[in-house]
């Protein structure tokens, strides 16, 4: 067994260490951390702007590229958060404690202890997914369509209960998804479906169009109006002021801990990403902590743990989306496009016919990690610094990369009209409080459901117990019908339940991306 | 209805969906359904129209019982600029080249700010005009020209 890790580590370093892929992961973090630290771009467009980048270079290199820009950013995302009290995606809730630490003159503990709790989370988490996604894809290999089709229903089910704000409307933003996934023609009649005539989209709509509308363009029309002024002086984060005292390092080792094992476990869900794994880190940090009262006014415990929490789950949720194909979040539904379109797919035997893409990536997931780890301590005052950019310029820049990463995907003018019809279509969707991540989950998995749904029925010539038949699909459906239970019951049940304090610019911007 | 039920997020969301729904139901409705050992090409978004009207219509319901929260007012000048930009630089990037389109997109997008300063506006258009050039024509052999005529 050690042996074996061993040879597939070194078979992973092969891949991982050359040297174009080596740069390409330090081009991924590094940019990842840059838009993860700058406010007003979510990290779904920062991975969806370089998603044509991945075109022009081998399926491992793109895949190493996409994964560092996805971790990278979650650990930049908490700088924003702590600084400027920004609610990024994954950050939203460090927001909580990280900003009044960062008033109380100890924001620079808080991002060297958030950088130790995002080293911790994300080594336990590369170390599960190591260990856990090769015997996962084994046992996924008996799986048929019914289970697919089983998986696919939890995995919705949990996007669309798991994102923040009413889960009604989540369940519209997924279905929406799904609705729009089909657009195109249908592979088993050879009807084209929801196209209004329009030739180009015989073949669908693009992930990485949607998803920069969505994400992008909405995020920018809604900010694109605010003046953000950052509320601390870079020259105040010395590099004394980074070391915890005594009384902060105790309070923050057992949380780190307590949000890895929440992240590393919830990550392996389908459809569980980091979001709400940092959510759940910070509601047990409240419930075990001697004096809850503490949190919301700078609490150590819950600016860690959160941080923990999100990077754990951010790299073991790669085992349900390598082994299974089911996106843990719209950023793994991106990187699963990108995947399709070099011919790969994502699935049970992933590893074992691309072994040296699995193991490379791990292994450079080992190497982002300590490139970040670099970035945020040593350099930790360049990050801050650039919080100071004036958001005035740097949303013209980016939308000039969208619009051109847009464009470059399939050389038309028309892909850029349609990301700008998904930027309303994103800006109408937050006015109204309905969270866009649902929709993106919804349109990778939409087409799967359908396929997965026909062939079933097909082999039980039309019987739909076949799915309650099976034992796995059934406990699997069983655990969907269970987690829409409880969402039932909490949002009947107890309308009580302590809602997320938003507050700050978080008021000014709408919802924060999920 | 009172006036507060017109601008509440649950109402018009609510609404919407249905109007989504319907038209979902109105699009397959041509598609065919099969049966449910051969299912159609209809069959599916069918079912998913019947769930969009279900949910559509109990997030009205409850906007209607209990309202959640009023809608935020659009801010206008944002949202119109820049969605004037993106369609100038779709226009113009294939019939006068990069260079214009993205000047257009950065000038135009650039004053849905409240406080636009027009000189670094102008330098900042022309270094990333500079910029793509060099990546994405250049280095990622984009096929676009500078400035065409």
């Amino acid at each position: 067994m050690t042996v074996e890790i061993i040879d597939h580590l070194m078979l992973g370093w092969r891949e991982a260490g050359t040297w174009q892929n080596l740069s390409y992961c330090f081009l991924g973090v590094t940019l990842g951390n840059l838009l993860g630290v700058l406010p007003g771009v979510g990290s779904v467009a920062a991975v969806s702007i370089l998603l044509p980048v991945t075109y022009h270079v081998p399926p491992a290199t793109g895949l190493i590229m996409l994964a560092g820009l996805y971790y990278g950013a979650v650990y930049g995302a908490v700088t924003g958060a702590i600084l400027l009290n920004i609610p990024h995606t994954v950050s939203a809730i460090e927001c909580l404690d990280g900003y009044p630490m960062a008033r109380q003159g100890r924001a620079g503990v808080a991002l060297f202890m958030t950088t130790m709790a995002s080293l911790c989370g994300s080594t336990v988490g590369i170390v599960v997914l190591a260990l856990f996604a090769p015997p996962l894809a084994a046992v996924a290999l008996t799986f048929r369509s019914p289970e697919y089709f089983a998986l696919v229903v939890l995995g919705m089910t949990g996007a669309a209960v798991l994102a923040r704000g009413s889960p009604i409307k989540s369940f519209v933003s997924v279905i929406i998804g799904m609705l729009i996934g089909l657009a195109g023609i249908d592979v088993t009649s050879g009807v084209a479906r929801f196209t209004f005539g329009f030739t180009n989209l015989l073949d669908g709509i693009g992930i990485g169009v949607i998803a920069m509308g969505l994400f992008g363009v909405s995020e920018i029309m809604i900010n694109a109006g605010i003046v953000m002024s950052p509320a601390i002086q870079p020259s105040s984060i010395s590099w004394r002021s980074l070391l915890p005292t005594r009384e902060e390092w105790s309070l923050s080792w057992r949380a780190i801990l307590r949000g890895t094992g929440i992240g590393a476990g919830l990550g392996l869900l389908p459809g569980a990403g980091p979001v709400l794994a940092s959510i759940m880190g910070y509601a047990i940090e409240k419930q075990v902590a001697r004096d809850p009262g503490r949190f919301g006014h700078g609490a150590i415990e819950g600016v860690v743990a959160p941080e923990a929490a999100a990077n754990a789950a951010c790299q073991t949720g790669f085992v349900p989306t390598l082994t299974l194909g089911i996106p843990a979040d719209p950023i793994m539904a991106v990187m699963l496009a990108a995947l399709t379109v070099k011919g790969i797919s994502a699935g049970p035997d992933f590893i074992t016919t691309h072994p040296d893409l699995f193991w490379g990536l791990v292994v450079s997931f080992i190497i982002g990690n300590v490139l970040l780890v670099i970035w945020h301590v040593p350099f930790i005052g360049l990050w801050v610094r650039l919080l100071t950019i004036p958001f005035q310029l740097l949303f013209p820049a980016v939308l000039v990369f969208m619009c051109i990463g847009v464009y470059s995907i399939q050389q038309s003018p028309m892909d850029v009209l349609m990301m700008l019809i998904f930027g309303g279509v994103g800006y109408v969707m937050r006015l109204l409080r309905f969270a866009p991540a649902p929709l993106l989950i919804g349109l990778v998995l939409g087409p799967a459901m359908e396929q997965h749904l026909r062939r079933s029925l097909i082999v039980s010539h039309g019987d739909p117990m076949i799915f309650l038949q099976r034992p796995v699909s059934a406990t699997i459906l069983a655990a969907a019908a269970a987690v829409l239970l409880w969402t039932l019951y909490k949002s009947f049940g107890s309308v009580a339940a302590p809602k997320p304090v938003e507050h700050g610019v978080s008021q000014k911007t709408g919802q924060p991306n999920e | 209805m009172s006036p507060a039920a017109l601008r509440d997020t649950d109402v018009i969301g609510g609404v919407l969906t249905v109007g989504v729904a319907a038209g979902v139901l109105i699009e397959s409705s041509g598609y065919g359904y099969g049966t449910v050992l051969r299912m159609g090409p209809g069959y599916f978004p069918t079912v998913l129209g019947i769930l969009l009207l279900g949910l559509g219509l109990a997030l009205t319901a409850r906007g209607l019982q209990r309202q959640s929260e009023p809608i935020a007012l659009p801010q206008l000048r944002p949202v119109v600029l820049i969605a004037a930009a993106i369609i100038l630089f779709a226009v113009t990037l294939t019939t006068f080249g990069l260079a214009p389109a993205i000047m257009l997109l950065v000038v135009v997008s650039a004053y849905a700010s409240p406080v636009p300063r027009p000189l670094v506006i102008g330098l900042l258009g022309v270094g990333l005009t500079v910029f793509a050039y060099v990546v994405f024509v250049r280095l990622l052999s984009l096929h676009l020209d500078l400035l065409r005529w």
